[in-house]
Formats: C-alpha cells, sequence, structure tokens
C-alpha cells in the first residue's frame, strides 16, 4: 500500500523541449514588389523569448504558458544550417498558438521595454537586412535595420507576434524531453510589401530642387532651375536615389515605407514555420 | 494522548487525532493548513471545528469558505477533543465534509489553582501563559491568558499572538450551566511563497522573503471574540436536553503576492505589473443558537431500548469583505476585485433514534436538514470593464438565494466480544457554498458529502486497543488554493478511498505509545473543462486530487513517572516524548509532486513539587520541508523576461527549533 503511494497520478508534467532555429537557404534574388529584385546579402534577426501556449489565443490569454524560451539570439536568416539546441521549459500538453518576441521585450513593469543583448547586437534591432535590389535599370545596395517592439499600453508586457487565430497550429508536447522544435525562419517573406521603387525618380531639375535623379542620372539644380551638372552613376557603378544621388549605398530610414514594412513584415507577416518533431 | 508530544499552538493538538497532519504555514495569524482522511482542509473548511461548544468555521470567509483558525487556543486547557470521523452523526452540520473535531475546555482538578509558565527559544520566541483554575469549582471553570512573541525563522516571519480564555461552569439541579468567552489578537509578518527554481539557482534562500517591495509588506492580522451560554439537562429517567447561545466577531486582514508582477489592473487603465499584492479583508458577526433533547429510554422488551433525540442550530452571519491589490508606496489601491456584504442564515434541524439491542448492538438512524438563505450585495458584479466605459447600468449585483438540503445520517455499532466491536455508518453531510457564487434565485448549491465507514476496534483493557478501518467519501463540488486570487476555487467533484490504523498502547503504567497510518486514493471526477480563458487546465479526469497526501503516519511514544518519591519533601518527576509525522508525496497542479514530509519532535521535562522545567524540541534534525507546496506561474523578476510556465512554489515549514519552559503552580 505504501508502495503504491509514491504513484501520483496527474494531468501534465514537467518536461522540456529541444529547441533549433534557423534561417533558410535565400541567397537566392527573389522578386519583391514592382517587380524588384533583391538579393539578401544579410539578414540577422534577433529572436526571443518565445512562448507556446494551450489556447487558441495568445497574448493575454497566455498568461500561464506550456512552454517558455526566455532568452534571444541573433538568428542568421540566411544560414538553413540549425543553431544549437537549446532547451525550453515545458509542461506536456498540446500547444495550440505561441508568441514571441523579436529581442525587444515589453514588459509589465516597466514603461520602457527590455532590450535583450541579441537585439543590443543588432544596434540596438530586432532586425539589420543588408543586400541589393536591382529596378527598372539599377542596383540599388541597401542596408535597413529596424526595432520591433510592443507599442500598445494595454497590450504591454504581451509578446509583439502572435499567431493568428485562423493559423493552424497544434502540436504535442511529450514527456521526458521527447519533443523537438525547429523554428524556420525564411527573411524574404518580410521585404514583400516594400517599395523600393520609392528610391528612385525620373525627374529634371526645376526651381527650387537641388538635386535629383533622372533616371541614373544625378542632375545638380542651379538656383533658377536649370542643370547645373550632371553625373552619371550607372558609370559609377551606383544607383542615382531620390535627394541623394549617387551612392555606394543606402542606409534605409527604419521610419520610411521600406523600414515600416520591414517591421510589419516581421510582425505581422509571414510566420515563420514551427516544425515539430518526436523521438 | 494530548500530553505526550510537544504542542506549539493549540492547533498542534489535532496531531493526536489518526491521520491528521496540521501545520501553519502562513504565520501566526492565518489558520493552519489541516489533511484529514484524503482532505486537504486547506483553511478547515472540509472540517467543522468547534471549542467548547462554539462553532469555529466562517461561512462565506473571502479566504476560503468555512476558514478556521485555531490560533486562539491555549493547548493547556484543551482536555478532550471529541472527534467524528465521516458524517454519520446528524449532529454534524456544516463544514463537517471529512468529519468535526470539538475541542472540549477544562482543567482537571490535578492540575487546579494557579499556573504560571514562562518559556524562552530559539528565533527569540517567547511565551507566557497565566492560568487559573480555582481549587474546589468544576473542571469547565478556569481563566487562562497566553502571549507569545517570535522572531520567526528565516526572513519575515515574527509576529505576536495572545489570547485569553475564560470559562465557568455551575450546578443547579439537574441543570449544569457554563459559560465561555474566548478573546484572540494575532499580527504576524509573512514571508510568503518562493520559487523552487529560484531556490535550486540559488537566487534565493528556503527560508527567504523575495526583496522586492510588496513581497517585504505581506502580513496577517486576526482578531477574534466569541462568547456562548450554555445549558444541559440531564434528567433521573435518563433523559436529557440542552440549549446554548452564542456571538461571535471576527476580523482577518491578509496581504500576500502569490505571483510576483502578472497583474493587470481591471479598474484603472494602463496600469499593471506593480506587484500582486493581495490585500484580503472580511469581517464576520456572528450569533447562534442550539438546542436539543434526548427522551427516556423506551423498553417495550427488556433487550430492547430506544431513545429519540431531536436537536435544531442555527446561526446568522453578516459578513463584510473585500478583496485588492495594493502597491508600494503606502498600499496605494491599484485595483478593486471584491467588495461585497453578505447576510448568511443556516437553520438545520436533526432527529436520531438511538436503539440498543441486548447491550450488544447500537444503532442509530437519523436525519438532518439544513435550510440556508443569503443576501449578497456584491458592490463590484456586473463590472463595468475599461473597454466599455458607457454600459446603461450601474456596476452592482444584489441578490438572494436559499436551498434546503436534507441528508441520512446512519451508524451500527456491534460488540461482537469483550474485545472486538464492529463498526459501520454512513451520512449525507454538506458544506455551505460561497454566498458571492450564487446567482438571484438559485436553489444554493451545496457541496454535498456522501460519506461511508467500516471498521473495528479491538482493544484489550488499557493495554492495547486497535482501530482498523475504510472509508469512501464522494464530494459534488471540491475546491483547490488558486494562487492568482489568492483564495479556494472550485474544481469539481471528487472521490476518497481509503483506510486508517490506529494503534494506541499503554503495556506499562509509565508507558504510552500510538501510530496512526492513512492511506487515501483521492481523485478528482470532474473537473472544470477547457475554456478560453483556461484552455489548460490544472486538473484532468481522473487525477490524483492536487495537495493531499496519500499516506499520513503520526506516531506519538511517551514515558513518565516518578524519579525520586521524595526529595526535599517532594515528589520528582519526569517525562519524555518523541512524536514522528510523515506525508507522502502530495501530488500538485500541473503534475508537480511536493516532497515527503518527515518530522520528529520531541519534549522532556521533570517536576518537582510546584516547579516544572521541559524543553520541546521541534524538527529535531532540522529537516527542510515545505509546509506548503503550489504549482502556478509567477514571475519574480520584474525587469527581466517574464516566465509563464507553471512552476512549484513553497512556503517552508518551520526548521529545528526549541522552547525552554518553566512552570510554577503555587
Amino acid at each position: 500500500m505504501l508502495f503504491s503511494a509514491g504513484c501520483v497520478e496527474a494531468a501534465t508534467e514537467s518536461t522540456t523541449i529541444e529547441l533549433t532555429l534557423a534561417g533558410a537557404d535565400a541567397s537566392a534574388p527573389f522578386e519583391g514588389r514592382d517587380g524588384a529584385m533583391i538579393t539578401l546579402e544579410r539578414a540577422d534577426v534577433a529572436f526571443g523569448p518565445l512562448y507556446l501556449c494551450a489556447g487558441y489565443t495568445a497574448g493575454e490569454l497566455c498568461e500561464e504558458a506550456l512552454a517558455e524560451w526566455r532568452d534571444a539570439t541573433v538568428i542568421d536568416a540566411l544560414d538553413p544550417t540549425p543553431t544549437a539546441p537549446v532547451a525550453m521549459n515545458a509542461l506536456t500538453g498540446t500547444a495550440h498558438s505561441y508568441m514571441y518576441d523579436l529581442g525587444i521585450v515589453s514588459l509589465l513593469t516597466e514603461d520602457a521595454p527590455l532590450v535583450t543583448p541579441a537585439a543590443e547586437s543588432l544596434g540596438p534591432a530586432s532586425a539589420v537586412v543588408e543586400g541589393r535590389v536591382a529596378i527598372d535599370g539599377q542596383t540599388i545596395p541597401f542596408t535597413v535595420a529596424v526595432r520591433v517592439e510592443q507599442t500598445e499600453t494595454a497590450s504591454r508586457g504581451t509578446s509583439v507576434v502572435r499567431s493568428g487565430e485562423s493559423e493552424s497550429f497544434d502540436h504535442a508536447i511529450e514527456p521526458e524531453g521527447r519533443t523537438a522544435l525547429l523554428v524556420r525562419i525564411d527573411p524574404r517573406p518580410w521585404l514583400a510589401t516594400a517599395s523600393f521603387r520609392g528610391l528612385l525618380e525620373d525627374a529634371t531639375c526645376a526651381p527650387g530642387a537641388d538635386l535629383v535623379c533622372s533616371g541614373a542620372i544625378e542632375q545638380r539644380c542651379a538656383e533658377d532651375g536649370t542643370v547645373a551638372e550632371t553625373r552619371d552613376c550607372a558609370s559609377l557603378g551606383q544607383p542615382c536615389l531620390r535627394g541623394l544621388g549617387c551612392v555606394d549605398h543606402v542606409e534605409l530610414d527604419p521610419e520610411g515605407q521600406i523600414g515600416r514594412a520591414l517591421r510589419t513584415g516581421l510582425s505581422a507577416g509571414t510566420r515563420p514555420t514551427f516544425e515539430v518533431s518526436y523521438r | 494522548m494530548l500530553a505526550v508530544a510537544p504542542r506549539q499552538d493549540g492547533a498542534d493538538l489535532l496531531l493526536s487525532v489518526p491521520g491528521v497532519f496540521a501545520a501553519r504555514a502562513e504565520g501566526l495569524a492565518v489558520g493552519q493548513r489541516i489533511n484529514l482522511r484524503g482532505f486537504d482542509a486547506d483553511h478547515g473548511q472540509d472540517i467543522e471545528l468547534s471549542v467548547g461548544g462554539l462553532p469555529v468555521n466562517l461561512p462565506s470567509h473571502i479566504h476560503g469558505q468555512g476558514y478556521a483558525d485555531l490560533g486562539f487556543l491555549i493547548p493547556e486547557v484543551v482536555q478532550r477533543l471529541q472527534v467524528t470521523e465521516g458524517v454519520a452523526d446528524p449532529r454534524q452540520g456544516d463544514f463537517a465534509v471529512a468529519g468535526s473535531v470539538g475541542f472540549e475546555l477544562g482543567v482537571d482538578q490535578r492540575h487546579r489553582g494557579w499556573r504560571i509558565e514562562s518559556g524562552y527559544g530559539l528565533y527569540d520566541t517567547f511565551r507566557q501563559l497565566v492560568m487559573w483554575a480555582p481549587e474546589g469549582e468544576r473542571d469547565e471553570t478556569f481563566g487562562a491568558v497566553s502571549y507569545r512573541h517570535t522572531g520567526g525563522y528565516g526572513q519575515r516571519r515574527d509576529g505576536d499572538t495572545a489570547s485569553a480564555i475564560v470559562q465557568a461552569g455551575s450546578r443547579s439541579g439537574d441543570w449544569r450551566f457554563r459559560g465561555l468567552g474566548i478573546l484572540h489578537g494575532a499580527r504576524a509578518n509573512l514571508a510568503g511563497v518562493v520559487r523552487r527554481d529560484d531556490i535550486e539557482a540559488g537566487r534565493i534562500g528556503w527560508y527567504d522573503a523575495y526583496p522586492d517591495a510588496t513581497a517585504q509588506a505581506q502580513n496577517a492580522l486576526a482578531a477574534r471574540f466569541m462568547a456562548g451560554f450554555f445549558g444541559d439537562y440531564h434528567g433521573e429517567g435518563g433523559d436529557g436536553g440542552g440549549f446554548g447561545l452564542w456571538l461571535g466577531a471576527d476580523t482577518f486582514r491578509l496581504q500576500e503576492n502569490f505571483t510576483g508582477f502578472v497583474q493587470r489592473s481591471q479598474t484603472l487603465a494602463d496600469t499593471a505589473g506593480r506587484g500582486d499584492l493581495i490585500e484580503q479583508r472580511n469581517t464576520t458577526l456572528s450569533a447562534g443558537l442550539t438546542g436539543r433533547y434526548r427522551t427516556e429510554a423506551w423498553e417495550p422488551w427488556e433487550w430492547v431500548a430506544a431513545r429519540l433525540e431531536i436537536g435544531l442550530d442555527g446561526r446568522f452571519d453578516s459578513v463584510e469583505q473585500a478583496q485588492n491589490l495594493l502597491g508600494m508606496p503606502r498600499n496605494q489601491t491599484w485595483d478593486t476585485r471584491v467588495d461585497a456584504s453578505i447576510l448568511a442564515t443556516n437553520v438545520s434541524l436533526w432527529g436520531d433514534v438511538d436503539v440498543t439491542l441486548a447491550e450488544i448492538v447500537r444503532l442509530h438512524l437519523g436525519l438532518r436538514g439544513a435550510l440556508l438563505l443569503y443576501e449578497v450585495d456584491d458592490r463590484l458584479g456586473n463590472f463595468v470593464p475599461l473597454v466599455r466605459p458607457r454600459d446603461t447600468f450601474i456596476m452592482g449585483f444584489r441578490r438572494s438565494a436559499g436551498g434546503v438540503v436534507v441528508g441520512p445520517r446512519a451508524s451500527a455499532e456491534v460488540k461482537a466480544t469483550e474485545w472486538l466491536t464492529l463498526r459501520a455508518g454512513y451520512g449525507e453531510g454538506y458544506r455551505s457554498p460561497q454566498a458571492r457564487t450564487l446567482d438571484d434565485g438559485e436553489t444554493a448549491p451545496f457541496t454535498t458529502v456522501r460519506s461511508g465507514d467500516v471498521g473495528a476496534v479491538f482493544s484489550h483493557e488499557e493495554l492495547v486497543r486497535v482501530t482498523v478501518s475504510g472509508f469512501w467519501t464522494e464530494l459534488s463540488d471540491d475546491v483547490a488554493f488558486e494562487a492568482r486570487e489568492g483564495r479556494l476555487e472550485r474544481i469539481g467533484a471528487s472521490r476518497r478511498v481509503g483506510a486508517v490504523l490506529y494503534v494506541q498502547a499503554r503495556p506499562l503504567d509509565w508507558l504510552l505509545g500510538s501510530l496512526s497510518a492513512t492511506y487515501v486514493d483521492a481523485r478528482l471526477l470532474e473537473p472544470p473543462p477547457a475554456t478560453a480563458d483556461d484552455p489548460q487546465p490544472a486538473f484532468v479526469p481522473g487525477q490524483s486530487l492536487p495537495y493531499v497526501p496519500p499516506v499520513v503516519i503520526r506516531a506519538d511514544v511517551g514515558v513518565h513517572g516518578t524519579l525520586i518519591e521524595d526529595l526535599l519533601d517532594q515528589r520528582l518527576t519526569g517525562r519524555l516524548g518523541i512524536g514522528y509525522s510523515f506525508l507522502g508525496p502530495r501530488p500538485l497542479p500541473y503534475g508537480g509532486t511536493a516532497d515527503v514530509v518527515s518530522l520528529f519532535d520531541a519534549s522532556a521535562g521533570i517536576g518537582w513539587g510546584p516547579v516544572d522545567l521541559g524543553v520541546s524540541l521541534y524538527n529535531l534534525f532540522d529537516t527542510q520541508w515545505a509546509a506548503s507546496a503550489f504549482y502556478f506561474s509567477s514571475n519574480w523578476d520584474p525587469t527581466g523576461i517574464p516566465t509563464r510556465v507553471p512552476t512549484e512554489h513553497v512556503a517552508a515549514g518551520s526548521p529545528f527549533t526549541f522552547m525552554v519552559t518553566l512552570g510554577v503552580s503555587p
């Protein structure tokens, strides 16, 4: 009788999930908005913390999570090789939703978010993307770094990226650490709505203008609106960008259209794939 | 057995009851956690407790339905424990789910006169007792005052408590009258609970409290006054009866933070994370009465004797209660969760037919019925959330509800031989509802309990007494602790099946021992289903009941006697006692399991004439044990990445401690 007393039956039990993170083989050019051909050379993202939830809606209804990884790391989203595995603290059960941050964490207790060392190492930023985009006969080398953080006061303390209610997410978490989770991040969809054409212009000098691009030709304007000087950026191997003229490389404004599009892509665009396997 | 092992306070006397384990997990001002027959009566809600005829459980209490704090008890004036396990006796009323325990107060004739006792021990613990039991008066006439201070083990466990109990008895013809008054107050700081993973990572010590302001502000206050007047009639023909009138006033205030920093205000927009310091306030004013009458024996044949006893009891309670979230500094209120007034009336009637057949078989057949009425002014009912500021109604939900519960009670006792008695019992009892959970006009959903017992008692004179019993109990709606609200919440129907072995032996005049072992298989039958708000419920059907240890063992051995018959014209006596408690692994929500508890206590003393000197040792081997263990999610790192996965939290039980006591009985 006493021996059976040690056997306690319960609803769930503590376990761990072996978590690995990986990027995608996205080094080949791909088509973006307006027919732009984008080639990514760097796509670093600060990923984490990550929570898996029992309910179908993450966020405030995930105050008690099924699994958590309370850290953040920089993922090279262009490298499909999984990172070294880390352990997620978990309970057995079925996860129906997830939520995560991108290195910048909203705290219930603080007005300012917590910037993790991973995000700090990027600038601080949640993601840094570098590449070249070919559009309208010009090739634009660019860099953009954005912060993705919780801005809704009412949602303070919850993760910035949450699975959608219509998203199918149904993964069992098994006991004894038998569950492995691979989160694969493809950076290509991040720039799906970014309009690089807005960086270009096809204008000519006019009164009040200082510097314009006429296609790949940089025009410096005189005070009366006539062309004072021209330069063929293409011959320099450079693009001519609106307001900048010929440049080797452009660091994009995170609050500009492309920066906003990237932020939207990271927080509300195509989600990572969650591949669950069991040992 | 009451005098064998050391007792820190009156509630520790419960350790003498087979299958009971009691521990103070929340300091001097919060009720004990009591385990009995597979019930984790967190604060007494499953055990009907009474002291000198005064009911102790408080209905619809904010901290837990049937909350009972025995902190007012002075162990030196507890003369007897009347324990009824199960609910087979129709005299058992509200909260008699696992059973009933009645403390009878008095000072026997050997100890009458003055007694002054001072004790001092580890952790700056001091206890002073002054007791007066006039010689020549009946046992029940005495007065006693006790004061206790402790610096507390670890951090934030200091506190003060004082109790005064006065009782006077007299006799007039066939009537005996008794008046009883109890006054008690306690205030103590609390260390609260700490996460086991924080302990294991070395972020906090086992006996520490979190350093955050809202953790350092945890404390509790309790004060209680009870008074009663009782009369007992013993007729010459064997008939009898009695009456009782009693009054009570109780106030309770608790500040406790279980979850750290996870709460959001429902009242103030954009306010969250100020620390989950729950404030609970409860004031109960009570008045009640009891009455009973037993007929003379009806003896149609020489071998049959039958008596009918009928009785009533009732109580009226006025309860004011509130629950808020407090922040620092100066206990700023940043959310309100409960603000309610409750008027509760309970009128019960019972009857019992007692039939004795040839002085071998004794049968009890009874019935108990109760009408319970509630008027609730829930001032935060129909709560207007922040997202709907323009609703068409004013907050508040006033309502009334009532219900009737009737249950049979029966028991049989067969004296098979001189040394063997067989027993069986069955009863259907109830626990009244937390009134705030009732809807308007709702037939009060009593928690009903069906309980059956079978057992046998083997006894051989005063040498040995062995009791073996099996029990089965089904409860329609159990409760368990909910950390986010800091109180008990409903978890559905449950069933317990178990057995108790109790051995009491006195092989020698100076040697007394007892052993009780309880095994119970306690399971949850119908936990609440998953909902959008709670998609992964902590419980599933058929799982082990949380917090209930499957095995409880208690053993006591005591020796006492005369060491020197004549030492300077006085007799020198000595005593030695050892007690052992064992709790099996307690299942926790979400699959956790609390460690087993294994504790030794000891006491020793010598007496010389009017003076006695004693030492009590608690937790002899300095075992690290959890007086309470819970499993829930919390976040105690306000500036770090929050944790959300439920984990084990513990409230540390007392480490090794001792107290040296000097008593004088002039």
